[in-house]
């Protein structure tokens, strides 16, 4: 049974445009589900909403199978951890992490049992005496998921925990809360806009748009078979690569740009769309240099951008500009390449839709 | 509620916004009786006859015709008025001068700054009473002047003299707290307009009228009604040191207030008298606001 | 402030010589009051002025403890202390729950409200003490401690002051504590209020100056003695008693006392109160 369930809801305020349309969204048990998409795009509302935060407009959300719309945050069994971590500044750890168990007047020496396990777990056991105000921003992110652990939740909330922290940070913190869950086994939801953290901790990846959801998957289904255009563009990195351009039935089906200057086959799935115009996909890692002979088209190669493991470039193919990402020791002869790929690898959307024909 | 949800919203939200109007309600009953309540008050009864002793009665206008009818109270605006300009002018030229004084650092500054702003954390009745005696018949002052070869002064029965020891008086106790502010305003003007004016080969005097003035402007508009009701609702020094005299050279129109309402049991009249004050003193606020579109 | 640039210009030295002077001009009269205060009446009368007590014996310790005991300047004393204590608890307690009403809760007329106390803010209680008396004659609060606390235990710019600051709290405090399952008055009490120490500390020390130092409304609301203030009661026994001048030099350094003490340890916080209320109005 689903542990979290959305059904069709939707929320605006006051009068103002509706915020979140017609969300649907299920959530098992000890899944670890990220909410991601751009700033704006209602993802934290949709967490808040959860949370009992933010009234529901419209529609019905469910924990472990109770309706919770009309449930006060600290009835529904949930645990956050805000994104400035929102430590009460005049208490010490153990009384940040303890307020929550104390309130509900839980047994004195269970809470010291609870905080102590927690603290544990996040290697925190030192800092129990102190004030968040001496605490490192890292020390602070675990104290606040030390709080959200005592509590012993159905389900975690995370509101973009990261996004106080300093890169490098950010990455060790990454995989430390990738690793709670994988030892809690709990039900986790997590808001972000970074796509690496999505795609680095989700076991399945909600993309959001608009208030509305985009394509709901687990993270390499995401980055392969992506719904549409804005999914395909906002997972993967450099963006994937799009060419508009026409599909043509001559020897076979094939694609061309409209400007001519790419020209690639094209899958048999295509058939219905001879003669109208798609939408080329192609990620940057799919694309390699080749000889004239194999090579599926042409372009001048205007700026390199060297990362050490691998280079990035920038490549000039009639109108479109292409991202083409490669092992940095491929070696770039001429300033004109000739650049393949393989027939599999290419998606094609449906430039009204915007949605992948498959 | 509607308006703010679309929908009714739930139970405990409900609950959660009434919390919010009970952490409200100590002050709004006592903004009600204590903060609207005088006003209502002091507009209700101008338009009667009280005297504390008995009921309050009816007399239509008659107050305020008597107030426009009385020199005394036109008196008592027009040397409030030049009081507040005069004070205010002083302790600006003095305050710019101390908040410099700071800004530009010297040895000291700190030392300085404290002793200028001590007077303001006197009460101010303990100041005129101080004051007061210094300025009397063999006082402090009369020292000074004797020092300085200059004959005794009658600094506070004498009529022209008696606004001036005020004057000195309430400049030394305020000018403090005026130069904070001014530093304050100072120090918001970013010192990379400063160095773009020596740049542009600005000489002091310039820069102080082309670049300082125009960018204090925000602050010298807040002190100017800051500044103004201060000095209105201040009328301990008046009411200490000289109670108006001699004559009535000194009778502000806060303690011309005070006389009727208090010493002579006139509260209706003195009410009519505060609403007058009052839509002075809102008429002051209103300009302000204008001039300054200020942002809440 | 916290660096001095030791650099010698003839600019500077004239802009120092000058502070000497204003810094000498102002501080003389404090200086005088304060010698005076331990004087025999003899001499602070005598002429030509002099500054220094004659000598160690002349120094009179009973300018402070004769008025205090026999005039009631102790009694003023407790009622100052009491009245202005009392204020800025209650000013502290209820402006911050005005504030945390006023900023992070929304209601019908919150803001019709809010506008209200701005427009009061300017105005002083000195103007409309008349119609204030009425009320409080009409409450029965005149002639009694109550009437001394009560009309100003709340001050429209406390809860602007207060508004202000706990808007810069981010809402996530409370939401935390919200689903921590703490309480509407929890939260306020054991999360807001804690938060707001800074903010209150100010507001703390320019209630209880404010209130130390008014003398009007004290005067008009009781007409008891035993429930003066200090500057209700040093102000009548100058009037009553114009020649004792050493006893009241002497009571006028305990009326500045608490004050000056505050002031003396808490320099900075004041100054930068008064500084943030002039910038932002």
């Amino acid at each position: 049974m689903a542990e979290v369930e959305f059904r069709n809801v939707s929320k605006r305020f006051g009068r103002s445009p509706y915020v979140i349309r017609d969300l649907s969204l299920d959530v098992d048990h000890g899944e670890f589900l990220v909410l991601v998409g751009p700033s704006g795009c209602g993802k934290s509302t949709t967490l808040r909403m959860l949370a009992g935060l933010e009234t529901i407009t419209d529609g019905e959300v469910f924990i472990d199978g109770r309706r919770v719309n009309e449930l006060h945050p600290r009835d529904r069994d949930i645990a956050m951890v805000f994104q400035n971590y929102a430590l009460y500044p005049h208490m010490s750890v153990r009384q940040n992490m303890a307020l929550n168990l104390k309130v509900r007047s839980v047994a004195r020496e269970e809470i010291v049992g609870r905080v102590d396990h927690a603290a544990r777990i996040l290697g925190i056991e030192k800092l129990l005496d102190r004030r968040p105000s001496e605490l490192s921003g890292g020390q602070r992110q675990r104290v606040a998921v030390g709080r959200a652990i005592v509590r012993e939740p159905k389900v975690f909330l995370f509101d973009e925990p990261l996004s106080n922290l300093d890169a490098q940070l950010r990455v060790q913190m990454r995989t430390e809360i990738g690793a709670l869950h994988a030892r809690l086994g709990a039900t986790m939801i997590y808001v972000t806009h970074d796509q690496v953290e999505a795609m680095t901790l989700g076991s399945r990846i909600a993309v959001m748009l608009d208030g509305t959801v985009q394509q709901v998957a687990r993270p390499l289904e995401l980055f392969n078979e992506p719904a549409n255009m804005f999914v395909a563009g906002f997972i993967g990195s450099p963006p994937m690569n799009f060419v508009r351009g026409a599909i043509r039935r001559d020897n076979g089906l094939s694609f061309v740009s409209t400007d001519g200057a790419v020209a690639c086959g094209a899958p048999p799935a295509l058939d219905a769309y001879a003669g109208r115009d798609v939408v080329l996909g192609v990620r940057p890692e799919h694309l390699r240099p080749a000889t004239p002979q194999e090579g599926r088209f042409e372009a001048a190669l205007t700026r390199v951008e060297p990362l050490g493991s691998e280079l990035i470039l920038y490549l000039d193919a009639g109108v479109n500009e292409l991202v083409c990402r490669l092992p940095a020791d491929v070696p770039l002869g001429d300033s004109r390449l000739h650049l393949t790929c393989a027939v599999e690898v290419l998606r094609f959307f449906d430039p009204e839709t915007e949605r992948r024909i498959s | 509620m509607r308006r703010f949800f679309g929908v009714r919203p739930p139970g405990y939200v409900l609950r959660l916004h009434f919390a919010g109007i009970l952490f409200l309600l100590p002050t709004l009953l006592f903004a009600v009786v204590f903060l609207i309540g005088p006003i209502a008050v002091a507009v209700v009864y101008s338009f009667t006859k009280f005297s504390m002793l008995s009921a309050p009665r009816f007399n239509g206008g008659a107050n305020y015709l008597a107030i426009a009818q009385m020199p005394a109270f036109w008196e008592a605006l027009y040397v409030t008025g030049k009081y507040i300009f005069l004070r205010l002018a002083v302790i600006f030229v003095i305050a710019f001068f101390m908040a410099h004084i700071v800004q530009t650092r010297i040895l000291g500054a700190g030392v300085f700054q404290s002793i200028y702003f001590l007077p303001y954390v006197f009460p101010l009745a303990v100041t005129s009473v101080v004051w007061k005696i210094f300025f009397q018949a063999r006082g402090l002052m009369e020292s000074l002047t004797d020092l300085l070869g200059i004959a005794p002064i009658s600094w506070l029965t004498d009529g022209d003299w008696a606004l001036v020891a005020i004057l000195i008086t309430t400049v030394w106790s305020g000018v403090g707290y005026y130069s904070i502010i001014l530093l304050a305003g100072l120090q918001t003007i970013p010192r990379s307009v400063w160095e773009a004016s020596v740049v542009d080969g600005l000489t002091a005097p310039q820069r102080f009228i082309y670049v300082t003035l125009p960018m204090l402007r925000p602050t010298l508009f807040y002190l100017l009604v800051v500044g103004t009701v201060n000095t209105i609702q201040g009328f301990d020094p008046f009411l200490v040191m000289t109670d108006g005299g001699p004559g009535n050279a000194t009778e502000v129109i806060g303690l011309l207030i005070f006389k009727q309402g208090v010493v002579n049991f006139r509260m209706g009249l003195a009410s009519a008298m505060s609403v007058i004050v009052l839509l002075i003193i809102f008429a002051l606020t209103l300009v302000q606001h204008r001039l300054l579109r200020w942002k809440v | 402030m916290a660096r001095f640039r030791l650099r010698i210009s003839p600019g500077r030295l004239v802009i120092f010589v000058a502070a000497t002077m204003l810094a000498a001009a102002f501080a003389m009269p404090m200086l005088y009051a304060v010698l005076s205060s331990i004087k025999p009446l003899e001499e602070i009368t005598k002429v030509p002025l002099q500054w220094l007590p004659e000598s160690l014996d002349s120094l009179r310790l009973n300018n402070f403890t004769e008025p205090l005991a026999r005039n009631d300047f102790a009694r003023y004393l407790a009622n100052s202390m009491f009245v202005s204590g009392a204020v800025t608890l209650s000013s502290v307690v209820f402006c911050t729950m005005a504030g945390y009403s006023l900023s992070k809760f929304s209601y019908f007329g919150r803001d019709t409200f809010f506008m209200l106390i701005l427009i009061t803010l300017m105005i002083p209680l000195e103007v409309v003490f008349i119609p204030m008396l009425i009320i409080v004659r009409e409450l029965g609060m005149n002639n009694s401690y109550w009437g001394l606390i009560v009309p100003v235990m709340i001050t429209p710019f406390g809860v602007f002051w207060m508004r202000q600051f706990i808007m810069t709290i981010p809402d996530d405090y409370a939401e935390a504590a919200r689903i921590d399952g703490l309480n509407e008055f929890q939260i306020f009490w054991r999360i807001i209020f804690p938060m707001c120490v800074p903010a209150l500390g100010a507001l703390a020390i320019f209630t209880f100056m404010s209130n130390w130092n008014s003398l009007i409304w004290p005067l008009i609301v009781a007409t008891r003695q035993d429930l003066w203030t200090i500057p209700v009661g040093l102000v009548a026994f100058e009037s009553e008693f114009a020649r004792p001048l050493n006893y009241i030099f002497a009571m006028a350094v305990v009326a500045v006392l608490p004050t000056v003490i505050l002031f003396a340890f808490l320099r900075r916080r004041l100054l930068s109160g008064i500084a943030m209320v002039g910038i932002k109005g």
